[in-house]
């Protein structure tokens, strides 16, 4: 019986596997460091882009005078340069930011700049976003509102931010919807980008969206119109909140921005619900808007299973004006809970360390 | 005739399974090239968007005896850069002055907290809180339950949506928390968020943050350099891209504390706490249907310290195999089950295969073939085919890793770094897999035997927190 050569396909196939594998492993190494030297390479021609071409920028922006003759830039070596174009636009204002507008497009920015929207790199299409947003390009319209629906959470961001920055009123309904519709966009950046575009060009279109969406969409946004315009939250709340009296998040989402003292009587009677996010938000209310005729309803919150409701509503007791130390100690005096003593406690040295 | 077909049939095993295992991880790593693609060419773009943007997050570090390390560690911990966090650092009920030291130097104050028990702990004696930082806290509880049953102290004292739970002695990137945290703002659906832990021997670290990446002259360490960066940078990311990340390490990782805490947090009787949680999370939200993502960031955020000598590497290698085999065992519902998605029909099941069970086909295999080859029933020809086909695979796999770290942080800054690695990768094959694989046996065989696995003492060798 002759056993010693094995199977000779398995044997072979070993073999084969094994100089498959050491060529690749070698052909990695060499990529690897291939790789490294290109991307040295590359870091070299970064910065010498950044040293001839940023104090240049920074004078052609802040010195009001005709633009000088401009030094050579590789087409491949664009998007250094647009990166820090991008950069100074995004620290400037004014007759500044329209100099270096004018500098680009006679470098013909604009054009490379659609050309880079449909780039497969993200990080080139968002470049090309920025800017067209910074150069107010209007003929890039239609492009934009293509990228703001795109499927990555930052192409579309910024594509909100350019189109907000070409035309905030024009542009608001589209973004709106997208802020509905879209669980991964950072709302509240985008309330920023609203607010540093002046909250009140988007005060209609946002009121009327609030109004006519669908009860599930509204929670995750009533919060964030309470960051850019907390009268207009309030206002929408209210209505909402008779609108969708039944809808449980609707009205936790609502107590949560309302401004109006007279619904006080109203929003009392949701100490009862079954909801502790009502609740909890509800004790925020009462701080908010109450006084110490609240100190009933809000010791008896105190005792809620739900600790944050015992929390919010303890912050909330002592935040209420007029109740001093000594009328605080009475309050506590007349708890009959231990865990709504203990939560009274816990705050007060809360408090009191802050 | 028989002994042929037995061999030949261990032959074809044994190659079958090593390409299986090696081209399943490269495919990983190619999926882990576009996921760090993506990722990176949104970075700058994110932290501008993200910048404002910080989910508050409680870092709750448990302390057993630590006194002598334990206030560089908060110190390095309080000057992390981001804005809204917590310090919780857990007294396991020490032996040593840990709490006295914490006292001193923090300056703590007995508080009068309402303490909520949302996860069953050794009762806690007392809370404190630092006079000096308000986002300190110290909650001091009765020994037990070890690592885990610190956590949850920690976790139930926890004011913020997101905790981290790490070792007390890792080094952390002073942006780490901004890097974990990116996923949850990106998607509300997240739960859990690994790093890319590194092995900080041969930097220099001062004040708690690593000044110089160097690497260690240990060979032992070295070989770890080359592991990690196979585990987290191939693996992990490739895993993460598919929704099955399995593991969220110990060393670094935040969690969306309500769901930990609906899953009823990390278990106490277990050796592989991380792991265990986080495949329980898998399984409990598949279960239910929720819509959730267990992810992982390739930057490197956290640097920790790597055995240098074989008796505390052995432990350590030990303990690892003996969670991984109880994390599996203890939520074995998840494998295939109905909704499991690619963590129940992909990685659950490629983990029992090659990761579990590895090291018996590896020892085997090695075994087999060795005396087959004594006994003259294997070619000196054969024998040396499969050794190399092996060892070739492996250095594949490592190589590759190093390939992807060069296209993402390029952390090792000269070539001869990466020339060294290199070395290293080929030179693993002989000895260290094979010791490793041993090990990992034992204490598979350990746990199958229902022993009980010693700690040990760990050797520190990264001296920075000694005062």
């Amino acid at each position: 019986m002759d056993l010693s050569t094995g199977s000779d396909l398995v044997v072979a196939l070993a073999w084969r596997s094994a100089a498959i594998a050491a060529f690749g492993a070698a052909l990695m190494l060499a990529g690897a460091l291939i790789v490294r030297r290109y991307m040295q390479h590359e870091e070299e021609a970064r910065s010498r882009v950044v040293a001839v071409w940023r104090p240049l920028l920074t004078r052609i922006a802040l010195e009001n005078a005709e633009l000088p003759t401009l030094p050579c830039l590789a087409p491949r070596r664009l998007p250094f340069f647009m990166e820090e174009w991008n950069a100074l636009h995004d620290a400037l204002r004014g007759d500044a930011s329209e100099r270096l507008n004018e500098l680009a497009r006679r470098m013909g920015l604009d054009a490379a700049a659609r050309h880079m929207m449909h780039s497969r790199e993200i990080r080139k299409r968002i470049l090309g976003i920025r800017t067209l947003g910074h150069l107010r390009d209007a003929a890039a319209w239609k492009q934009l509102q293509e990228q703001l629906v795109a499927a990555n959470a930052l192409v579309s961001f910024y594509a909100a931010a350019a189109l907000i920055q070409i035309d905030a009123q024009r542009a608001m309904p589209g973004i709106m919807l997208q802020l509905a519709e879209r669980e991964n966009w950072p709302g509240e950046a985008m309330a920023r980008l609203i607010l540093e575009a002046g909250a009140n060009v988007a005060r209609e279109p946002i009121r009327a969206l609030m109004l006519s969406l669908e009860p599930s969409k509204v929670p995750p946004l009533l919060p964030w119109l309470g960051k850019i315009d907390s009268i207009l939250a309030s206002e929408v709340a209210t209505v909402l909140l008779h609108r969708h009296a039944s809808d449980d998040e609707v009205v936790a989402a609502a107590l949560l921005v309302v401004q109006d003292a007279t619904l006080l009587p109203e929003l009392r009677r949701q100490a009862g619900s079954s909801n502790a996010d009502i609740r909890k938000h509800l004790a925020l209310a009462l701080g908010r808007l109450g006084g110490p005729e609240e100190t009933e309803l809000l010791m008896q919150l105190m005792g809620d299973p739900v600790w944050w409701v015992r929390y919010h509503a303890a912050h909330s007791l002592i935040r209420l004006q007029g109740l001093d130390d000594a009328r605080l100690d009475a309050v506590r005096s007349r708890l009959t809970d231990r865990f709504a003593r203990d939560m009274l406690d816990h705050v007060r040295a809360e408090e009191s360390v802050a | 005739m028989s002994v042929r077909l037995v061999l030949e049939t261990v032959q074809w095993l044994f190659l079958g399974y090593f390409v299986l295992l090696n081209g399943t991880y490269l495919v990983l790593n190619v999926i882990a090239l576009f996921g760090l693609r993506r990722y990176l060419g949104g970075t700058s773009a994110a932290e501008r968007v993200y910048s404002h943007l910080q989910m508050p997050v409680s870092l709750v570090v448990p302390a057993y005896n630590e006194a002598a390390t334990i206030v560089s560690s908060v110190r390095a911990l309080l000057q992390l850069r981001y804005q809204h966090f917590e310090v919780l650092v857990v007294n396991d009920g020490s032996l040593d002055d840990t709490l006295a030291v914490l006292e001193k130097e923090f300056e703590l104050q007995p508080f009068p907290e309402a303490y909520r028990v949302q996860i069953r702990t050794q009762p806690v004696r007392g809370i404190y809180r630092s006079l000096r930082h308000p986002n300190l806290r110290v909650i001091d509880k009765e020994n037990g339950g070890g690592k885990a049953d610190a956590v949850n102290a920690g976790i139930n004292a926890a004011r913020y949506p997101l905790f981290y739970a790490g070792d007390a002695d890792s080094v952390l990137d002073p942006h780490s928390l901004e890097h974990v945290v990116r996923p949850f703002l990106e998607d509300p659906h997240t739960v859990a968020c690994g790093g890319t832990v590194r092995i900080v021997n041969g930097c220099t670290v001062r004040g708690g943050f690593l000044e110089r990446i160097g690497l260690p002259r240990n060979p032992l360490a070295l070989v770890q350099v080359v592991e990690y960066l196979r585990a987290f940078l191939g693996g992990r990311l490739g895993w993460s891209s598919i929704n099955a990340l399995l593991i969220v390490s110990g060393a670094f990782g935040v969690f969306h504390r309500e769901t930990v805490v609906a899953a009823g947090g990390f278990r106490a009787d277990v050796i592989g706490e991380d792991m265990e949680l986080t495949v329980r999370l898998h399984r409990l939200l598949s279960a239910r249907r929720a819509r959730y993502r267990v992810t992982f960031v390739p930057d490197p955020v956290c640097w920790t310290d790597a055995p240098e000598d074989l008796g505390t590497l052995a432990r350590q290698r030990k303990r690892w195999h003996r969670g991984l085999a109880e994390s599996l065992w203890n939520n074995r519902g998840l494998c295939f089950s109905r909704h499991g998605g690619a963590a129940g029909w992909f990685a659950f099941p490629f983990f029992v295969m090659f990761e579990l069970l590895s090291p018996v086909v590896e020892v085997g295999g090695y075994i087999v073939m060795a005396l087959a080859f004594a006994f003259g029933l294997l070619s000196g020809d054969s024998f040396l085919a499969f050794i190399a086909a092996a060892f070739a695979l492996g250095m594949l796999l490592s190589t590759s890793a190093l390939l992807l770290e060069e296209l993402s942080f390029r952390t090792y800054p000269r070539a001869t770094h990466m020339l060294l690695l290199f070395g290293v990768a080929v030179l693993e094959n002989f000895g260290y897999r094979q010791i490793n694989a041993f090990w990992r046996l034992q204490a598979l065989i350990g746990w199958l035997l229902g022993r009980r696995i010693e700690w040990g003492k760990m050797r520190r060798n990264v001296k920075w927190q000694e005062r």
